[in-house]
């Protein structure tokens, strides 16, 4: 299919959804009211083969968001400079509305570890990191979104607090960021902080899409809660309850829900991206009567 | 002295696939104390995500071997040979030689075979795409100049010949095909994507030669010449069939058409 017959690809200020090879046929067939779909980057780098063939139909009708998960941003060692070109052609290709990666690593050569690793956060990290984003933005001729991370452990190395690495590296690098609700409330119920004290230090005027979740409850050997973040299942209420505050603060933003495990029928996770968009419906509706007032 | 963050990671990563369970220093819980169950959320998350991946590529070994079985194969497997780049549809090119040469599946020798297949299997999913027109192509040949024909052979095109009967392991253990008494002896197989849909054919063992000489770039002449010189009483025209019926021969090439 030729681009030209394509839908727009901005990613609007609505819900969208992970794409999973389970729900292509019924994507088509039935064509859901939906904001966006998000799909994995290392997951259509094949030479050809169905995804791509579904991939294609549903950009045609739909706008895309590009998520990388194995740049490896967060590692010390140099990018993979052979897979930011596979990113590079499946974004060439696709021409996604956004593009994000994460706070995390995922190598260290000669491996790759296929999960978001934290990192510790000091001025070292921070100028790999900055270097990292400014490579990929310009590979990719884009800005970047970055996400910030869930995590279960912290680094007696840690210097920064992780809100202010976020802001510098966007300063630095003119990144955005992608806020994951989900992510927020896991690390700071595994540290022992508070997640809306996390959140009044976001900067929140840089975000470009949120992403919202399931995690699984869990202890650590002192009793104390160890949140996973699984995409195993619905999103808590108390993320939901931190999601809506955030809309309240900055307005409607593109917010995907990611169910990646134990993925469900469509209708439930249809049903999920339904609750993200209501609150953004009503947003957009309370935003235009303050803007009558004004 | 401070550590670098180049070894706070690599301390990290050296014990990710470590089977004994060491935290690295320097990472603590919410009291500041070592916590082995919280660095075991990151071991945990890289042993499973990765032996998943090994299982979504390699689907029949999984049924033959049960999943417990097949997950502590998948370990051992990802600790000796961990993936080097992120695309995990790529993951496991070592894998069937690692099932063949694993002591405790020596009675189980058509294993590494089924899992050659279903690596091909794999490639040939996520393959190149190319028209399929050779059938139509050859009509246009003169009969004088077939013998000049030669091939493209599909971009996804490879057989597998194994001692054993691997087709049907492969039907039932993929397919779902009902399991009927499979009978000893090696199995040639060929696979193809021609379209959306990758094609699996049992064939004979002339065939796959032929499948063989082509793809070598050996015109249609001298392939069967070869293939009368191997097999006595070589069929060219049945054997060029079935190899034009799954689409492994995409397109013929004339040297001046």
């Amino acid at each position: 299919m030729s681009q030209s017959e394509r839908i727009s690809a901005t990613v609007p200020a609505g819900a969208g959804l992970g794409l999973k090879a389970d729900h292509y046929a019924q994507i088509l067939e039935t064509k859901p009211a939906l904001g966006f779909f998000e799909v994995h980057a290392e997951n259509y780098m094949g030479a050809g083969g169905p995804p791509h063939a579904y991939l294609e139909a549903i950009r045609a009708r739909y706008p895309i968001s590009l998520h990388g998960v194995g740049l490896s941003i967060g590692g010390m060692q140099p990018l993979n400079k052979d897979h930011l070109q596979r990113v590079k052609q499946v974004h060439d290709r696709y021409q996604p509305g956004l593009f994000s990666e994460h706070l995390a690593w995922s190598s260290h050569q000669p491996a790759y570890y296929n999960d978001l690793l934290p990192l510790p956060y000091t001025e070292e990290t921070f100028q790999r990191v900055a270097d990292h984003i400014d490579e990929v933005q310009q590979v990719l001729g884009r800005q970047m979104l970055l996400e910030n991370p869930s995590t279960y452990v912290l680094f007696e190395d840690s210097v920064i607090e992780e809100t202010d690495f976020l802001m510098r590296v966007v300063d630095k690098t003119g990144c955005g960021l992608l806020l994951d609700v989900n992510n927020v409330f896991v690390s700071a119920t595994n540290s022992g902080r508070s997640a809306s004290e996390y959140l009044a230090s976001f900067p929140v005027e840089h975000v470009g899409e949120i992403h919202l979740g399931g995690h699984a409850p869990d202890e650590d050997e002192q009793g104390h809660p160890l949140l996973i973040d699984a995409h195993d299942r619905e999103v808590a209420d108390p993320v939901w309850h931190l999601y809506r505050a955030v809309i309240d603060r900055v307005g409607a933003v593109p917010t995907l829900i990611e169910w990646d495990a134990e993925v469900p029928a469509w209708e439930v996770l249809y049903a999920e991206a339904q609750r993200a968009q209501a609150i953004l419906t009503q947003r957009q509706k309370q935003g235009a009567s303050y803007a009558q007032v004004s | 002295m401070p550590r670098s963050a180049e070894q706070v990671l690599a301390s990290f990563s050296g014990n990710l696939t470590r089977s004994d369970f060491l935290v690295p220093t320097g990472l603590v819980g919410r009291d500041g104390e070592t916590s082995q169950r919280r660095f075991e959320v990151y071991r945990n998350n890289v042993l499973s995500s990765l032996s998943a991946a090994l299982a979504a590529n390699f689907p029949a070994i999984q049924r033959l071997l049960g999943e417990e079985y097949f997950k502590a194969l998948a370990v051992e497997f990802v600790r000796q040979s961990p993936p080097t780049q992120p695309v995990l549809s790529e993951y496991g090119a070592d894998f069937p030689e690692f099932v063949r040469s694993f002591p405790p599946l020596a009675d189980y020798p058509y294993l590494g075979d089924v899992a050659s297949l279903e690596w091909v299997w794999l490639k040939a999913y996520h393959g190149a795409e190319l028209a399929v027109t050779a059938a139509e192509q050859l009509k246009e040949v003169a009969g004088e100049r077939l013998n000049e024909v030669r091939f493209k052979v599909h971009p996804t095109a490879s057989s597998v010949i194994s001692q054993f009967p691997i087709y049907e392991i492969f039907k039932v253990n993929r397919d779902g095909a009902a399991a009927t008494p499979v009978a000893g002896g090696g199995q040639g197989v060929l696979v193809v994507r021609p379209g959306m849909h990758v094609v699996v054919e049992q064939v004979s063992p002339e065939t796959l030669f032929l499948f063989e000489q082509l793809k070598q770039g050996v015109s249609l002449g001298a392939a069967a010449e070869a293939g009368l010189s191997q097999f006595p009483g070589f069929d060219l025209g049945s054997c060029l069939s079935s190899l034009l019926q799954t689409g492994a021969l995409a397109q013929v090439l004339m040297a001046d058409t």
